[in-house]
């Protein structure tokens, strides 16, 4: 079967969760071939493919957000639409996400009818249906800001649907946005199946990084935040199968309008025999925290939580393993206030290194993150054998108190931004051995039974071959 | 909808809100029922009116049942009148009533998400995080992102403990976000003054700091952390910039709370040739006094200020006449 996998910013030109999932994917599944579609913003920057791809890989395109600027004029006519194509469209204009999206990709994906971008957007149908929308709702803003708020929103979806896609036997988009509306185009113009995965959640995503966004102002943040729901939303209405990666994220895509009966929930796994189950004798009680250093871990929340362990008891340490070069301001603060803390000597930045090789130098993980979708570093701790402290964000509760097994608790939950309480369980597991061996195990059994990275690519082998 | 169904959701929208307006006189005159009953059978009519109201036609919807809420008890009252005036056509003054009463919800309405200065606000925000509905509490939590960095944020935290998983993440987020903005702006301010050394740079990144640390996003514990940091800031700064009130009065008082006393005095001694007309540092010997436990000096201070007149803001004004003594000598001769 060919899959054609449709990624946004990601695999295989930007490395992180996503791209290491994905090339887990075509890694495993070599029963499948796989063609990659990614969409990238510009054209003008180099990009080299960061991942070496496995034979069973057959094409790589790419599809940039500008490619609209070389395109010309192919219509000599203006475009004519029927009525209730002209419904379909002002739907489209309003981000109305009732539209009928089969009617929709298929009028816009057909450029005899409809033209090319530029076609559109020179017609007098688009400057009709702009004014009408200016006059309708935005009469208090600047016509010019307007005007191109809009242009730019529109001819990003034109120049991604009217983009060539490579024929395949599913398409299987790796997020909503613009992968997802690729994957709608497939669905419907090409006929065949589409797979939706999100890893997070994508609108809400988008939303929270418009609203703390200083390039965008007024109303037009809330319009933007229409756009996103809208195309995650036109997504989840055309996906034959929608999968999250817990529950929680679950509740919002069928909050949002993905229909229940096609929603799923396939985890993230790792490779349990491939982590070291031993621990190497120490003199201190060592705590790890495996993240990048950026402001959405919260390190501080951790570095003060730390602070208080430290003046209850001399003999631990914390080891902050990972990278700290994406955002260097953040990381000098969290040195700054190593130092002012006067923490130098028991909080030790590793930078990047091998977790596995760490791991049997600690006694318990910790994770203070304001947000996280389905965190890799806890799956590796329970491979590891360690004993969890995170924070209730997430799927972090499903992972660490189990919901689906009867296994128990893993370790102990902490509320986000919370030093004192991420103190006091920091404590707790500290001053009791024997409790850290129980979570331990039971964290060991968790992950060997729910998330194991074979039953995980199992399930994407199942639903597939579904579509055959 | 036909007439008659009209007719009979109107009358009983009428007869529920005057059954609720009936409440208050009955509580007032005749002390029945007590307060917890009246509240439990308002809420019940509350409820009921919103029920009602879920069934109207659309003109009818112009007045929020938030007005209950705004005037409890009258607050039907207006509400049913407003209900029967929108449901059976606008007459001339009702149709000017219901449009001044819609006003007066929707300012409601603004004052929650935007007059954050204000100490209503501070109250309504609170009662958000207890009360609303999840949705309402992300959005409010969410505003914050947008509202000016001189505001109490802390109370923000109320989110964190919230039952919803969501709005626990919407408030860690915007905590966070918060958070960095205050320490990339203060960064960003220090660089720049590095680079320029000027005395606007300087008092900008002082104010900062103070509006940061007056937030309510630091916890105490880490509060005495930003103190420092503040003086080693000032200290630097104060190798080029000299002269300036506002940054020698912030080290005066950052040296006070640090319990550093005797840099406080070094401080004090040079403001004291730099500006000894300046009243404000006649106050913060005071508050220096105190500090160092010398009451007899603050009152003697006190009595100095009093006896030269200086022009000082209100709330220091009545601090210095506490400690002169004036204001009870003021207040024993009223008695």
């Amino acid at each position: 079967m060919r899959i054609c996998l449709i990624l946004e910013g990601a695999y295989p030109y930007i490395p992180g969760g996503v791209s290491s999932w994905t090339h887990q994917l075509v890694t495993r599944l070599k029963n499948h071939e796989f063609v990659i579609l990614t969409i990238m913003p510009s054209k003008s920057e180099e990009i080299k493919p960061h991942y070496a791809f496995p034979e069973n890989v057959v094409g790589l395109h790419t599809i940039y957000l500008d490619d609209f600027m070389d395109l010309e004029r192919s219509k000599v006519f203006p475009i004519h639409l029927r009525k209730e194509e002209e419904e379909v469209l002002d739907k489209f204009f309003d981000f109305d996400p009732s539209v009928d999206w089969k009617k929709l990709v298929n009028l816009i994906c057909n450029k005899k009818k409809f033209g090319n971008s530029v076609d559109f957007l020179t017609d007098r149908i688009f400057f009709q249906k702009l004014s009408s929308m200016y006059e309708t709702g935005f009469t208090d803003e600047g016509l010019n800001i307007f005007f191109w708020t809009f242009r730019s929103m529109l001819v990003m979806l034109l120049t991604i649907m009217q983009s060539e896609i490579p024929e395949a036997d599913c398409y299987h988009a790796i997020s909503t946005g613009y992968a997802g509306l690729l994957g709608t185009v497939g669905r419907y113009v090409k006929n065949k199946p589409f797979m939706l995965t999100e890893h997070g959640i994508y609108a809400r995503e988008r939303e929270e990084e418009l609203l703390k966004a200083e390039w965008v102002k007024g109303i037009y943040k809330q319009v933007w935040i229409k756009y996103f729901y809208f195309l995650s939303i036109g997504a989840y209405k055309s996906a034959d199968i929608i999968i999250s990666l817990f529950r929680q994220n679950k509740k919002i895509q069928i909050s949002l309008g993905a229909p229940p009966k096609n929603t799923f929930v396939v985890p993230n796994g790792v490779d349990v025999e491939k982590f070291p189950k031993h621990r190497e004798e120490h003199s201190k009680i060592v705590i790890g925290a495996v993240l990048r250093v950026v402001p959405i871990k919260d390190v501080k929340t951790l570095i003060r939580a730390f602070n208080f362990v430290y003046q209850q008891r001399q003999d631990v340490e914390l080891l902050i393993i990972g990278p700290y070069d994406e955002d260097k301001d953040y990381y000098e603060e969290c040195r700054s206030l190593v130092t002012d803390l006067e923490l130098d000597g028991p909080i030790r930045f590793t930078g990047r290194v091998d977790v596995k090789e760490y791991l049997p130098k600690i006694d318990m993980i910790i994770l203070t993150s304001i947000s996280e979708a389905q965190p890799l570093v806890i799956l590796e701790a329970f491979a590891a054998r360690k004993p969890v402290i995170s924070t209730d964000v997430g799927s972090c509760r499903e992972l660490v108190m189990g919901i689906a097994d009867d296994f128990g608790e893993a370790g102990l939950l902490t509320k986000p931004v919370s030093p004192m309480e991420t103190a006091s369980a920091v404590l707790s597991l500290c001053s009791d051995k024997n409790m850290r061996e129980r979570l331990a195990e039971n964290g060991l059994k968790r992950v060997a039974a729910n998330y194991n990275n074979i039953d995980v690519f199992d399930a994407y082998d199942h639903f597939y071959r579904s579509f055959e | 909808m036909n007439k008659k169904s009209t007719i009979k959701r109107v009358s009983t929208v009428a007869l529920v809100s005057l059954l609720d307006t009936a409440l208050v006189p009955l509580y007032f005159v005749l002390g029945r029922p007590s307060f917890f009953p009246l509240l439990l059978v308002h809420g019940i009519f509350f409820i009921l009116l919103i029920i009602l109201r879920g069934k109207s036609e659309e003109k009818e919807l112009e007045v929020s049942p938030l007005i209950l809420l705004i005037i409890p008890g009258f607050g039907s009252l207006f509400f049913g009148i407003s209900y029967i005036v929108l449901a059976y056509g606008s007459f001339k003054y009702g149709g000017k009533f219901v449009h001044s009463l819609k006003k007066d919800t929707e300012e409601f309405e603004e004052l929650k998400y935007s007059d954050i200065n204000s100490l209503k606000k501070i109250m309504s925000l609170s009662g958000i995080l207890d009360y609303a509905s999840v949705e309402e509490k992300k959005r409010t939590i969410i505003n914050m992102v947008s509202e000016d960095l001189n505001v109490h944020l802390g109370i923000l935290k109320k989110g964190l403990h919230d039952a919803d998983p969501e709005v626990i993440h919407y408030t860690a987020s915007t905590l966070n976000y918060l958070e960095t903005r205050y320490e990339k702006e203060i960064i960003q301010t220090k660089r720049l003054y590095n680079k320029e050394k000027t005395k606007q740079l300087a008092e900008k990144l002082v104010k900062l700091y103070e509006i940061y640390m007056n937030s309510g996003l630091i916890d105490q514990d880490i509060l005495p952390v930003y103190r420092r940091k503040l003086i080693a800031d000032i200290e630097f700064m104060r190798k080029n910039i000299t002269g300036v009130f506002y940054i020698n009065s912030r080290l005066v008082n950052a040296y006070i709370e640090e319990g550093l006393l005797d840099h406080a005095e070094t401080v004090l001694n040079e403001m004291q040739r730099t500006f000894p007309q300046e009243g404000m540092l006649q106050v913060m010997w005071m508050k220096y006094y105190f500090y160092r436990r010398n009451l007899h000096r603050v009152t003697e201070i006190a009595e100095q200020i009093d006896e030269l007149d200086y022009q000082l803001p209100y709330e220091y004004s009545r601090m210095v006449s506490f400690w002169s003594g004036r204001l009870e000598k003021l207040t024993g001769s009223m008695a």
